[in-house]
């Protein structure tokens, strides 16, 4: 009955709701053929268009993301690898490939800018940069089953060390539940972005107002956006300060 | 429609009723002027206000005439224009004030009584003309009591070379002890010191004002005061006051104006200052306004009250030479260059940095000015590399500005050649080429990741192999089979652990409530009731079948007292008919039904102790099956 629960489950929340997995794997591997092929930056773009159009309708999947930022890398939009690296990071986050494409992608983008401190909760909870998101999310919920299982066998078999196990479960997975959900904001709603073309910055919402920092801000200044009004960002960077930038100068 | 076809006939009505009159200025066009001050020193400025009146918007006035006597400069203009409209009887007037203050400061070339020529001004082909004022410019009296000076260490510079520029104020000693300093007797009244670089002129840096007088402060209140530099009182309600500088430095002998030589008390105020555009710049005229000890009558120093002026320094900031070389990066004074190459080692189209680095040595030109070389102009590298960023960023550290170039080699087996930097030494006045060293490269041919290029396979090897590898990015992931959608349902998962431990909650009420119940004797008795009542009337039903009709009363009988019993938790047995149908009135049983229980049992009590028959038996029976189920109900509705 519970592994019949867990598949409609994970069917419901796990397979694609877009293309059909062969048509995916076809553009993947078209994608890979144009990339291994490719000779200028043109061609890193249209693999780069491959890739892009597999994360369509919600698909998230971490070596698309991991292959995009290499595509930009070689095309030579830092910004847009530095992106495609980052939204990879939360489902492979044990790759130390992509942790050594991320370092050499920031060491070459003209625009970078001192990393921003990791937030808080990543130090509280000490294995998040450990674990997947999906792990996180799945083992919060297996753990969660696992203590109504153990509060079931104690209520039936009328023993109370069940219950101690089940609270025991039921914190473990309330901790790692906090954990996914920190982690889902991060994905779902991220604050991050990066700048993609040489732009300035602006004290206001216009091209009117003066420049926020005595120096255009380049390709890969990553910044977190604290607030967005229309196709103006206002974002923080880190070291120099705050300003406003264009929508279509960033990438999320 | 009708609502608001009656709001507009009401405003067509109201505007017909308003007759509105044009507006109009309050008079015929005037043009007025005035000054701040009717007396001043040589050097000295006055503010000079122009002001037009009836006319919307006036051209500044002609000025023309006051060139020949005065250095005029504006000082900004401002409109006062006012409207007002006044609605009497219906009758809409609207009254317009036209005003336009034109403001300049003028500055007298010379001494004697000045006239400020008449201002004039052109409206609608019309001039009009204000009033001449006459000031009287004063000259300084020559005096060797106090003597001002401006100079400037070095006599021209170019941009980025700072140069420190002195006011130096000499001033008599006292008449009575020449070793006491002169300013001291006036700590009530100090002189005055009228400086025009205190807030630095346009294209000019230097130390934060507040940071560069502060170390000047005096402390026993001897010294000068500084244009309005002021500083807070030490009271809690004191305002702030003028802040006295101290500026002592030395002393100093020069002669007097009959001959003798003087011991003067020299006072310095030294500002370093950078230039950051070429230009001239005007440093002065600097008054020293103020009353110094000239003698001394008994214990009283006199006073005598005077103006000096120092004339004013024209300082050149000289231009760059042109023409300019392409590769002059803005340097001015001495700098060395170097590059290094990241990764070294990278085939045909993988991206690498190229840092250039540019150190100033000393004396020269800030690094804010030195910007990125430009590569392209370089023809052995735009020839041998794509230049992806041709104008990066530089970042200073120090004395050193960096820039970070992202190249990538077109064919293999090339290298970084000596990349040459233009600098303009302000010494030799000539431009100056300085070259870093050639950078070796490994680049290699391969216009796809070979297997030996890889540092492994993306499930093969370790991190150490990670952390040895500097150079490009590592290959793609290649396996169809890690393309699942890695998408999770947080909302729907959290649903289902709520659902879940829903269940398991309702399983623990239920399981608990079944486990209470099943030991409680009055529910059980109550759960049976019905079935008990039930399976006593089958056994009276198959005691009548039998013959045996007395049994079948009793169990009939049994049957109904057993039920209210049950259902009461009464002992059944010795009830009364009476007792059973108090028992069913205290359970709030309708009166019918108490009565037909009532005449059943008495039915069954005579039958019993009478001659029941058979056909008796079956109708109490039949009656019994009857009452059974409203009886149950009812008991169990009053329970």
């Amino acid at each position: 009955m519970l592994a019949a629960v867990l598949s409609v489950l994970l069917l419901s929340t796990g397979v694609s709701r877009a293309a059909a997995p062969g048509t995916r794997e076809r553009t993947f591997l078209r994608a890979l053929e144009v990339f291994d092929a490719a000779k200028a930056p043109g061609d890193y773009h249209e693999a780069a268009a491959l890739l892009e159009s597999l994360l369509t309708d919600g698909f998230r999947n971490g070596a698309v993301y991991y292959n995009l930022g290499n595509a930009y890398f070689r095309a030579g939009e830092y910004g847009r690898a530095i992106a495609a690296y980052r939204k990879a990071k939360p489902f492979r986050p044990r790759d130390p490939y992509l942790e050594a494409n991320l370092r050499q992608a920031r060491s070459v983008a003209p625009g970078r800018l001192p990393e921003a401190p990791a937030a808080w909760w990543t130090h509280v909870f000490f294995w998040s940069g450990w674990l997947s998101l999906p792990e996180k999310v799945y083992s919060a919920f297996a753990i969660f089953l696992a203590a109504a299982a153990a509060a079931t066998c104690g209520l039936m078999l009328r023993r109370p060390r069940a219950y101690w196990i089940s609270g025991g479960l039921i914190a473990v997975a309330a901790v790692l539940g906090i954990d996914a959900g920190m982690a889902y904001a991060d994905v779902a709603w991220s604050r991050h972005a990066i700048v993609t073309s040489e732009t300035v910055a602006r004290k206001g919402i216009g091209q009117n107002y003066e420049p926020a920092f005595d120096q255009p801000l380049k390709d890969g200044a990553e910044f977190t956006v604290l607030s967005e009004n229309g196709d103006w960002v206002f974002g923080h960077f880190e070291g120099i300060g705050d300003g406003w930038l264009r929508r279509q100068d960033i990438v999320r | 429609m009708r609502r608001i076809g009656c709001v507009v006939a009401c405003a067509a009505c109201l505007a017909l009723a308003v007759r509105v009159a044009p507006a109009r200025a309050a008079g015929p066009p005037e043009i007025a002027a005035e000054v701040s001050a009717n007396e001043i020193f040589i050097g000295e400025s006055i503010d000079f206000l122009v002001e037009i009146r009836n006319v919307q918007d006036p051209t500044p006035p002609d000025l023309a005439g006051l060139n020949d006597d005065f250095d005029v400069k504006s000082n900004g203009d401002e409109s006062r224009n006012q409207s007002s409209t006044m609605i009497f009887n219906g009758k809409v007037t609207q009254e317009n004030i036209f005003s336009h203050v034109f403001r300049y400061r003028l500055t007298p070339r010379r001494t004697g009584r000045l006239k400020i020529a008449a201002p004039t001004t052109t409206i609608e082909g019309k001039t009009i003309a204000g009033r001449a004022i006459t000031i009287n410019v004063i000259a300084p009296e020559e005096q060797d009591l106090v003597i001002p000076e401006i100079s400037v260490d070095r006599e021209r510079v170019y941009p980025t070379q700072p140069f420190e520029i002195t006011l130096r104020v000499l001033v008599h000693p006292l008449p009575d002890d020449p070793d006491r300093d002169p300013l001291a007797p006036l700590h009530s009244q100090p002189p005055h010191l009228d400086v025009n670089w205190v807030d630095l002129p346009a294209g000019l840096a230097g130390d934060d004002k507040a940071r560069w007088l502060g170390k000047l402060l005096s402390r026993d209140g001897a010294g000068f005061t500084l244009n309005d530099v002021s500083t807070r009182g030490g009271g809690f309600f004191e305002g702030p006051r003028a802040a006295v500088l101290n500026l002592y430095q030395r002393r100093e002998q020069r002669d007097g104006l009959d001959g003798r030589s003087i011991n003067y008390f020299v006072y310095e105020l030294r500002r370093r200052m950078t230039p950051e555009k070429s230009g001239t710049f005007v440093f002065g005229p600097v008054t020293v306004k103020g009353t110094f000890a000239v003698d001394k009558d008994k214990r009283q120093y006199k006073g005598q009250r005077l103006v000096a002026i120092a004339p004013a320094v024209d300082f050149e900031v000289r231009e760059v030479p042109s023409p300019r070389p392409a590769t002059f990066c803005g340097g001015i004074g001495q700098y060395q260059v170097s590059a290094s190459a990241s990764p070294s080692e990278l085939r045909v189209g993988d991206p690498l940095t190229l840092t250039l680095n540019v150190e100033r040595g000393a004396g020269s030109g800030s690094l804010e000015s030195i910007s990125a070389p430009d590569l392209t102009a370089n023809s052995r590298i735009s020839d041998d590399f794509e230049i992806v960023d041709k104008n990066p960023t530089g970042r200073a550290e120090g004395d050193t500005k960096g820039f970070a170039y992202a190249l990538r080699p077109k064919r293999a087996g090339v290298g970084i050649p000596a990349i040459g930097v233009t600098v303009f030494n302000p010494d030799t006045e000539e431009f100056e080429e300085i070259s870093t060293r050639p950078v070796a490269l490994k680049v290699s041919e391969a216009s796809r990741l070979g297997a030996g290029e890889l540092v492994g396979s993306f499930t093969g090897s370790g991190p150490q192999e990670i952390k040895s590898r500097e150079q490009g990015i590592f290959q793609n992931v290649t396996d169809p089979t890690e393309l699942r959608d890695q998408n999770v349902n947080v909302t729907a998962l959290a649903e289902l652990a709520a659902g879940l431990w829903g269940v398991v909650g309702c399983l623990a009420v239920v399981v608990t409530s079944r486990r209470r119940k099943s030991g409680d004797v009055v529910w059980q008795r109550r759960q049976q009731a019905r079935r008990t009542a039930a399976r006593k009337l089958a056994e009276a039903r198959a005691a009548q079948a039998a013959g045996r009709s007395p049994e079948a009363l009793r169990s009939v009988r049994s049957a109904v007292v057993g039920l209210v019993a049950d259902l009461r938790n009464m002992v059944a047995e010795g009830l009364t008919a009476a007792e059973t149908e108090a028992l069913l009135a205290s359970s709030s049983v309708p009166a019918d039904l108490q009565g037909e229980v009532r005449r059943l049992l008495d039915s069954i009590e005579s039958a019993e102790y009478g001659s029941g028959s058979g056909a008796a038996s079956a109708a109490l029976i039949e009656q019994a099956e009857g009452l059974i189920v409203p009886l149950a109900r009812q008991l169990d509705r009053g329970s």
